[in-house]
Formats: C-alpha cells, sequence, structure tokens
C-alpha cells in the first residue's frame, strides 16, 4: 500500500479512488456504499454539515442522487497526500469528467442545492478541510524545518523567499480546481437564470471565493512560525530601505549604492511582498513588521545622514529631512503598503497615511539623539550643547548677526526636538544672555525687523550690513494666536498636562514659540521701544516714499507683538510724517489761493517767492520724537525769509502753535552754475549753507575765498559740520583748499584736466568723506545722548556714592537706573569708562570694581 | 478672570498717592542733582521713599570738618507730612538724642509742604551750629554749649564716629 502511495501522484489518485487512504472525518463516501445507510439521526456522514431538518422528508432516490453526486465531487476534490518536494510542482487537476461536473453542479447549483440549503457551502467546507488536512500532512512539513535552526541574517532573504514560494504553490494547487472548475459552474448557472437574480449572481460567486480565500488564509497564517516571519520580514524590510537610502548602520564601507542596485532591491522586496499578500501572509504582522523596520530605519537615516547639522549653512535639517520624507520615504511606503494591501480592503495609502509618516518622522527628529527620553540623559544633552555654544559661539569674535542666526536655528531645531520647550529654555539661557551683553543686539533686531527682504515682486533680497535675514524672513510670517490665556487655570482643558519633571522654576509652558517673541522677550520692552523710535524715526525722515505703506504695515505687526499702548509715540511719529505733507499743502494752498492778497498784512505773504528757493516742512511732535540733531546754524537768508513765512502759515492753520526749526534735519537742491558746468545736488542742509555762503560776493573781487574759521562764525556753525560740508563739497569737486593745510577753501571754477593735483585731492576727500558716513545723522546715537547727559550722570553719580557709600559698578548702573529721570544710556561697560574719567580727575576711587568718592 | 483688567479699572488710591510721592521726590532728586548745595547731598536708597543725606559740620562750629549720615524715610502721603529724619552718625548735640532723634520744629508740628529735602537739610546744618538749648533733648550738652566750649567740643569728636560702607548699605 505504501509503495503504491509513493509511486506516483495520478497512481496515488486512482489507488485512492479505490482504497480511501485513512479513516479520516473528511473521507469521501465510498462509492459502493449504500445511501441509506444513515449512522443515526441528525448526524453526518462522510461530510460536514449535510444533515438539515429537511433530510427526512426527501424522497429517497433524491438521498441517493445526493449521496452519489457529493462522494463524486468529493473524491474528485480531494488530495493526493503526496509529500512536497522540493522544487517540484504538485500535479494540478485535469478537467473534471462528465460525471464529475454533473455531480459538481448538483451539488453546488442543482437540486443537491437547493435540497440542502447551503447553496453548495457544505461541499466547500469540505474541501477547506480537505486542504487543511493536506496542508498539515504534505506542506507543514516542509516549511517548519526552515524556520527550526537558528537563521542567519544574510539568508533571511532566500529564506522568506523559499517559505513564499512553497506557500505559492500549495496555494495554487487549492485554489486551481476551484477557480477552474467550481466556481465557473456557480457563475454559469445563475448568469443563465432570469435577469434579477443577475445582480445577486456574480456576488454569490465572488462571496463563495472570498469567503474560501479567508479559510485558507486562516490554515496558512496558522501553520507558519508567525513570530519568526514577522522577524524575519521586519529585518528584511529594513535591510531593502537601507539598500535603497543608502543607511549603512554600524557599516564602514561606505559603498554609494549604484542606481541598479536600488532598482533591485526595490524590485526584490516588492516581488517578495506580493508573494507574501498572495499567500495571506501580508496581514496585520506584516504591517507591524513594516512600522517596526520604518521606524528603525529613520532612525538610522538621520543618524548616517544629518547628525551633522548644518549650524553655518542655510538650511535646517527638518527641512532637508521632510523632502527626504516626501520625495523618498513617502513613496517608499507607499509603494510597500500597496503590496501588503493589495487585494484586500480597498483602502489607497492616501495622504492622510503619507502624513502619519511625516509625523512619525518627524517625531523621530524629537528622538534624534537617542538618549533623550530620561532627564540625566535630557540634562546631559542641553549641558554638552550649552558647553558647544559657549565654545564655539559665544565669543567676541562672531558678529551679533551671527548669533541672532544661529540663535534662531536652535529655536527651531529643538521646537522640533522638544515641543514642551523645556531644553530649549535651558539651552538658549547663555546666548540670551550673551545676546543681552551686546551693545547691538536691539539695533539689529529692530533694524532686522525693519529691513526689505523682498522686493515687491516677492523675490528675496539680500540686504547687507548688520541685518539678521533670519529675523526679517521670520518677520514675514502672521503672527501666531496671541492669547495666551493661563492653561493651568482652564479647568475645562482636557489635554491639559502637567509641566515635564525636568521643567525649571521659571518655565512657563505657555511660552511662544514665536521666534519674534522670543527675541522681543530679550530685553524690556521700553529698550526695545527706545530702539525702535530711533530706528523708525531716522528710517521716516530719510523715507523717500510716499504713503509710507511699508511702515504702516510694520507698525501694525510691532502694535501686535509689543502691545497697543507702548508703541503709541511711534504712532504719532509715522502720523506726523504723513500728517506735515497735509499741512505742507494747506499752508502753501491758503497762500496761493490769494496771490493778490500778498501785500495785504492780514493775510501772511505767501511761502514761496518768485526768485526765493521753495521751502517744504515736515512738523514733528518733538514730545514724540526721540532726541534729534538740533545743532543750530544760520541758514541762507533767502531759506530763513520762507521759514520765517512759513511759521506765519502754520500758526494761522495750526492756532498759534509755534514751530522750531531743525536746521540740521532735512535736505535740500542745491543748483550751482559754475563757469564751466552746472552741479545739481539733493544735498544735506548745512552743505547747501556752507556753499551758499561762498555765493556771496566777498567786496566785488571775482574769487570766493572762506577759512573754516570765517564759515564758523558766519553760519554760528559747529566746526565738526563746517569740516563735514567741506570735504563734501571738495569730494564733488567743487570747492578747494587754496593750500593744503591752511583750512582756507575757494570755489572750484573750472574742472582742472584730469589726473593734476585738484582731481586728487578731490577724490581723497571723497574717500575720507566715505570713511565718515555715519559722522552726522538724524537721531542722535545713544553714545550722543551718553555725552549729552554726561554732566547729569556725574552728579547723580557723586551724590549717590556721597550718600551710600563705595558701591561696585552694577549696582551704581542699577541705582542710576532708578533714579535718573530716562534711566541711563549705556551699559555697564560705558558707566566703568564714565568712572574711570571721575578716578582721573580725583573725584573718584575705585578698588577693583568698587568705586567710592575720594576722601 | 483678570486681576489685571481689575486693576486697570479701579486702580488702587495708595498706588496713585505713591505715583504722586515719586514723582515730587524724583524732581527733588533732580534739583538736588543739578543745583548742588556744598555740605548737603542726599540720595535714594533702593527705593524713592527712604534716602540717605550727608551732611557735612559747618565751618565755625564744633562740628566743622565732621560729615554726618541721616536717614530720610517719607511717608506715603508726603509732602502733606514730614519725612522721619534720624541721625545715623553717632552725635553729640543738645536737640539730637543718642539713638539720632531730632527735635526740631519743622519736621514736627511746623512742617509744611513747601519744605523739600534740601530746605531740611540746610535747616539741620544751621541747627548744628546753632542749637535751640531752650528745649534740649540732651541736658548735659545743652548745658555744656554755653559753659564749656572745649569739654564740648571734645565730647563731640569722641562721640562722632564715620560710618563704614557696609553700615551705610544697611541703612
Amino acid at each position: 500500500m505504501t509503495t503504491i502511495t509513493m509511486a506516483s501522484s495520478h497512481e496515488a489518485l486512482v489507488f485512492s479512488s479505490v482504497f480511501p487512504v485513512s479513516a479520516h472525518h473528511t473521507t469521501p463516501t465510498p462509492l459502493a456504499t449504500p445511501d441509506l445507510g444513515f449512522t443515526g439521526e441528525g448526524q453526518s456522514f462522510g461530510g460536514v454539515d449535510v444533515t438539515s431538518p429537511l433530510l427526512s422528508s426527501r424522497p429517497v432516490a433524491q438521498e441517493i442522487k445526493q449521496n452519489q453526486a457529493w462522494s463524486v465531487a468529493t473524491r474528485y476534490l480531494s488530495l493526493a497526500r503526496a509529500p512536497f518536494a522540493q522544487n517540484s510542482q504538485w500535479n494540478l487537476k485535469q478537467a473534471p469528467t462528465r460525471d464529475v461536473s454533473d455531480a459538481l453542479r448538483y451539488l453546488l447549483v442543482g437540486e443537491g442545492a437547493q435540497a440542502t440549503g447551503d447553496d453548495g457551502q457544505g461541499l466547500l467546507d469540505w474541501y477547506i478541510s480537505e486542504i487543511r488536512g493536506h496542508y498539515l500532512a504534505c506542506v507543514q512539513p516542509t516549511i517548519q524545518p526552515l524556520w527550526k535552526p537558528e537563521v542567519d541574517c544574510r539568508n533571511l532573504w532566500s529564506l522568506l523567499e523559499e517559505t513564499v514560494n512553497r506557500l505559492g504553490q500549495a496555494q495554487a494547487l487549492y485554489l486551481q480546481p476551484l477557480r477552474d472548475y467550481v466556481l465557473p459552474i456557480i457563475h454559469d448557472a445563475t448568469s443563465s437564470t432570469s435577469t434579477a437574480q443577475q445582480s445577486v449572481a456574480p456576488s454569490k460567486a465572488t462571496h463563495l471565493a472570498s469567503k474560501f480565500r479567508r479559510d485558507l488564509d486562516s490554515v496558512i497564517t496558522h501553520s507558519v512560525p508567525l513570530q519568526l516571519v514577522s522577524k524575519a520580514l521586519r529585518y528584511v524590510l529594513f535591510d531593502a530601505a537601507c539598500r535603497i537610502f543608502d543607511v549603512h548602520p554600524g557599516q564602514a564601507d561606505r559603498r554609494t549604492p549604484t542606481r541598479e542596485d536600488v532598482l533591485h532591491a526595490r524590485n526584490r522586496t516588492v516581488r517578495l511582498l506580493r508573494g507574501l499578500q498572495e499567500v495571506g501572509l501580508a496581514g496585520d504582522q506584516a504591517q507591524r513588521a513594516f512600522a517596526h523596520a520604518m521606524d528603525k530605519l529613520l532612525g538610522q537615516f538621520i543618524v548616517s545622514h544629518h547628525m551633522k547639522v548644518d549650524w553655518y549653512g542655510r538650511a535646517p535639517v527638518a527641512k532637508k529631512l521632510r523632502r527626504w520624507i516626501k520625495e523618498g520615504f513617502a513613496p517608499f511606503a507607499t509603494e510597500v503598503m500597496e503590496c501588503l494591501n493589495a487585494g484586500g480592503p480597498s483602502q489607497p495609502f492616501g495622504p492622510l497615511e503619507i502624513q502619519q509618516w511625516q509625523d512619525m518622522a518627524t517625531q523621530w527628529l524629537g528622538r534624534a539623539r537617542d538618549c533623550i527620553t530620561t532627564p540625566a540623559a535630557r540634562s546631559h544633552l542641553a549641558i554638552s550643547f550649552s558647553k558647544q555654544l559657549s565654545r564655539r559661539l559665544l565669543h567676541a569674535g562672531a558678529t551679533t548677526t551671527h548669533i541672532l542666526n544661529v540663535y534662531i536655528y536652535v529655536i527651531r531645531a529643538f521646537n522640533e526636538m522638544d515641543p514642551k520647550g523645556v531644553l530649549l529654555d535651558r539651552v538658549a539661557k547663555p546666548i540670551r544672555r550673551h545676546l543681552r551683553d551686546r551693545p547691538d543686539t536691539a539695533r539689529i533686531i529692530v533694524a532686522s525687523l525693519l529691513a526689505d527682504v523682498q522686493d515687491s515682486n516677492g523675490n528675496t533680497l539680500h540686504p547687507t550690513g548688520d541685518i539678521s535675514l533670519e529675523i526679517a524672513t521670520e518677520m514675514l510670517h502672521p503672527v501666531a494666536s496671541q492669547h495666551d490665556h493661563d492653561h493651568d487655570l482652564d479647568w475645562g482643558n482636557m489635554a491639559w498636562t502637567p509641566d515635564p519633571v525636568d521643567a525649571g522654576p521659571e518655565y512657563r509652558k505657555s511660552r511662544s514659540i514665536d521666534i519674534i517673541s522670543s527675541l522681543l522677550s530679550l530685553y524690556d520692552r521700553e529698550d526695545f521701544i527706545t530702539e525702535l523710535k530711533a530706528i523708525l524715526g531716522a528710517h521716516l525722515l530719510s523715507a523717500t516714499t510716499p504713503g509710507f505703506e511699508k511702515e504702516i504695515r510694520l507698525l501694525e505687526l510691532f502694535k501686535l507683538r509689543l502691545g497697543e499702548e507702548k508703541l503709541q509715540a511711534c504712532e504719532v511719529m509715522l502720523r506726523d510724517v504723513l500728517e506735515s505733507k497735509r499741512i505742507d499743502a494747506s499752508i502753501r494752498g491758503t497762500i496761493s489761493r490769494n496771490p493778490f492778497d500778498a501785500t495785504n498784512n492780514t493775510v501772511p505773504p505767501p511761502v514761496d517767492v518768485e526768485g526765493e528757493p521753495p521751502l517744504n516742512a515736515q512738523i514733528l511732535s518733538s514730545f514724540f520724537w526721540p532726541p534729534l540733531r538740533d545743532d543750530t546754524f544760520l541758514p541762507p537768508a533767502a531759506v530763513r525769509a520762507a521759514q520765517s513765512r512759513y511759521s506765519a502759515g502754520f500758526e494761522r492753520v495750526k492756532d498759534m502753535r509755534k514751530l522750531h526749526w531743525m536746521h540740521a534735519l532735512g535736505r535740500a537742491s542745491v543748483r550751482l552754475e559754475l563757469e564751466d558746468r552746472v552741479v545739481e545736488e539733493e544735498v544735506a542742509t548745512w552743505h547747501a549753507a556752507v556753499i551758499d555762503a561762498f555765493g556771496e560776493e566777498d567786496g566785488g573781487s571775482g574769487e570766493v575765498r572762506r577759512s573754516v574759521a570765517q564759515l564758523e562764525a558766519g553760519l554760528e556753525m559747529d566746526e565738526e559740520l563746517v569740516r563735514d560740508a567741506l570735504e563734501f563739497w571738495v569730494g564733488r569737486g567743487v570747492l578747494k583748499e587754496t593750500a593744503p593745510g591752511d583750512d582756507v577753501f575757494e570755489v572750484l571754477e573750472r574742472l582742472p584736466a584730469s589726473g593734476d593735483a585738484g582731481g586728487a585731492a578731490a577724490s581723497a576727500a571723497a574717500q575720507a568723506q566715505a570713511a565718515r558716513p555715519a559722522a552726522v545723522q538724524a537721531i542722535k546715537s545713544q553714545q550722543d545722548v551718553l555725552d549729552e547727559n554726561t554732566a547729569l550722570y556725574r552728579q547723580f553719580i557723586l551724590g549717590m556714592l556721597t550718600n551710600q557709600g563705595a558701591m561696585p559698578a552694577p549696582r551704581i548702573l542699577m541705582m542710576l537706573k532708578m533714579a535718573v529721570p530716562g534711566g541711563f544710556g549705556g551699559g555697564v561697560e560705558a558707566l566703568r569708562g564714565l568712572l574711570g574719567g571721575m578716578a582721573e580727575e580725583g573725584i573718584l576711587q575705585g578698588g577693583g570694581d568698587v568705586w567710592g568718592v575720594k576722601k | 478672570m483678570s486681576t489685571d483688567a481689575a486693576e486697570k479699572t479701579a486702580p488702587q488710591p495708595r498706588s496713585a498717592n505713591n505715583g504722586n510721592v515719586t514723582k515730587r521726590l524724583q524732581t527733588e532728586l533732580m534739583t538736588l542733582m543739578m543745583s548742588p548745595t556744598p555740605g548737603i547731598s542726599a540720595f535714594p536708597n533702593d527705593d524713592l521713599l527712604n534716602w540717605t543725606a550727608t551732611i557735612s559740620g559747618p565751618d565755625g562750629t564744633p562740628y566743622a570738618n565732621l560729615t554726618f549720615k541721616l536717614s530720610f524715610e517719607f511717608p506715603a502721603n508726603y509732602p502733606y507730612a514730614p519725612p522721619t529724619v534720624l541721625f545715623k552718625t553717632p552725635i553729640y548735640h543738645p536737640n539730637i538724642d543718642f539713638s539720632g532723634r531730632i527735635c526740631l520744629d519743622i519736621l514736627k508740628d511746623k512742617w509744611s509742604a513747601i519744605y523739600n529735602v534740601q530746605s531740611v537739610l540746610l535747616s539741620l546744618q544751621s541747627l548744628l551750629g546753632e542749637p535751640n538749648n531752650a528745649s534740649p533733648l540732651n541736658g548735659q550738652a545743652a548745658e555744656l554749649w554755653d559753659k564749656d566750649p572745649v569739654e564740648y567740643k571734645k565730647l563731640v569728636l569722641a562721640r562722632h564716629k564715620d560710618l563704614a560702607d557696609e553700615e551705610l548699605a544697611g541703612l
């Protein structure tokens, strides 16, 4: 018997048709068995679920036919228990003979099915149990040994592929009769019946098929060592992804994979996954394995590609990583998920899932340093990072702009890594302290905020000078929600979580992630506003564009961030500038409307007199503006006359309010008619005044010469301004010094031939002029304010030290800030300079940093 | 739920008062600093309501070449009430007791809002040279002032002791 069974599958088939293989509950009923031989009422005989309430009432002939059909069909469907051999195919079933197909048809769609009322389900159930038996007997023994021994990782690929291969063959064997013979019968039968049933028909076939599929899958799934397979799959997927994305976990050889390698790995993965899907192993387990693999991959990818953070470049890591996720990782994940889901319930791996993967990657960035979960490790991270910062960044060599940029990168990076902000809080402290001590920080921040980074077409400009592009870009972002109500008092907030364990006492959860507000909170708001006023004032005075739309917009942004009431002064400044245009027009307008009344004393004379320079004025509310340059000098007589006429006009319009002219502010258009040329320039007012002084005829002699001292006296102007103006005009080639070093200048009526001494002097002067462009500015600088108030400060310091005894400089600074109206205009360094000066004069004495009154 | 709003809508009368006091004292400080009077000086401590003042003894009196520290404590309704003024440097004087309390009418019932730190300091400086011996706090000093100027001067110097910086800081 054994020899025959072994002979060949075909013979086995023949043999089994005569001698059923063994006593098994699914063994088909022998043909010769009388149909009446029920074993007992209500008990199944030779099949699953053939008993039925109807059974007893059925005619005997039908019973016989039913049983015969069952017998024929099951014998046809039964599987040979042949062992699975390497590289051999099982013989697929030949097409059924006529009586077999008749029997099938009878059982599945014919009277038999109707009689039992199970629509042929019984036969399929029997077939499944037959498969289970066959599978356990023949297929599983061949698969089990594969997974028994310890498997080398490198063999996992082939192992999985082999497994999938065998299972696939078995599956093909099981499915073939069903697909080729059984289902068509059902399908044909239903499609030939009435149209009313037609809509139901395909669904019946598919329903049966899918149910069969499920059963088959479960047979396989329960027989395979799932744990091992999923572990293997995890490794295989990770390996594949590593090849595809060029990640080398702990490997020394960094061979960049070629395109073919990547393609090969990808195809192999896809093939394997398809196979797994086919044999029903691509269920939850596989997806979980994939998730594990991808989690690991993200970690490895970040470690191998992005551990070196590029502080100096302009591209933050997160951006690169996002791009990778979007362009490299997501498509791969999509492809894999498609493989795993193919044929399953249609569930497209749509944007939602991609989003999830992205989230995961972002979270991984949060774990970029894999130690961040324990408090000790977190503090280690914070400490080492701070150390790095202080060694590499926070020193005198780095520009403030650079530090500010890095600070912004740090904020961004740590927000990604630790959204709670505890780490950022710690890491940022030294940076903030350092920035606070730098004298130019506030100025750079404010200037950057006001700077143009985009032209009207949205192209990025690259402003030069001390401007942080990052801040300027950040300013373009919309303001994040500003109402930060206290989350701890929001009892209804179900998302409340306690502060992290390692949060410091000053930690505030509501600390805004907004970069601008972190920058603005560096200082007291007042300090910023002072700086803002100064810069905005200079900006407004020098601005030539009408409308001031950008300034208005910026001011609104500042209002949102700093609070409306604090920016009142700035608003007034802006309104002044806008309003002066109107007032200016109206003053000039009132007058020109009555040109004939000009001689009448009741109406002020027109501002613009024929042949005299026209005058436009900006009217500023001095109270709200930062300290302005109030250098006085005598403007040319014509201008003075125009000014007084303008003042009169203003007093009429504005109800007797007085104008105070700031001669040093403003611009003048100058047109110089020289013997050989005409020079037209838009210059500062003192430039104009100085050149005007050369215009006066000096006792009829053709040559007009003026010495510096003469000009100082004649124009009542500071020497600094006179020299600045002279240099300016020498640079333009309008004036020249009669002899080097004698401080006497004359007009250059004819330009000398190029290359001679005059030209050289002009260019030298121009260079000197260019070398100190900041010497004269509209708004007084901090240094100016300091110099001006030095006497006051000295008195206060003296009073303080007389009464309070000797004190260290920081404490003096603090007391000064409190006691002096308007505060102290400088930092501790400026104060030390002042104290040092007083000590030199013998007023104070200092020991270390402690200063006292000299006794 | 906002205490802020409450404060804004109903400002505390006390704080408004304080604002006035601060403003007044700020002005006084500015005047003192901008037009310093030789021999007297004053400056606030950590807050504007507490000052330390310095008087140097007038020439021609037993207090010549000595400096004295005083503490000023301004009440919340200053200048409608006088400041509390104490000598911190030990001083031997008919109208000043050994804990530094001063018997001077303008610091008590004769106080008026037109007085200020400067005028108080000037009065105290002149008090050093012209004690009011009719109502002494230190009877011995009042007696000796007329009887034995040499002994008086000896006692003044014996009692006087400049405060160290640390003591000043503790004021």
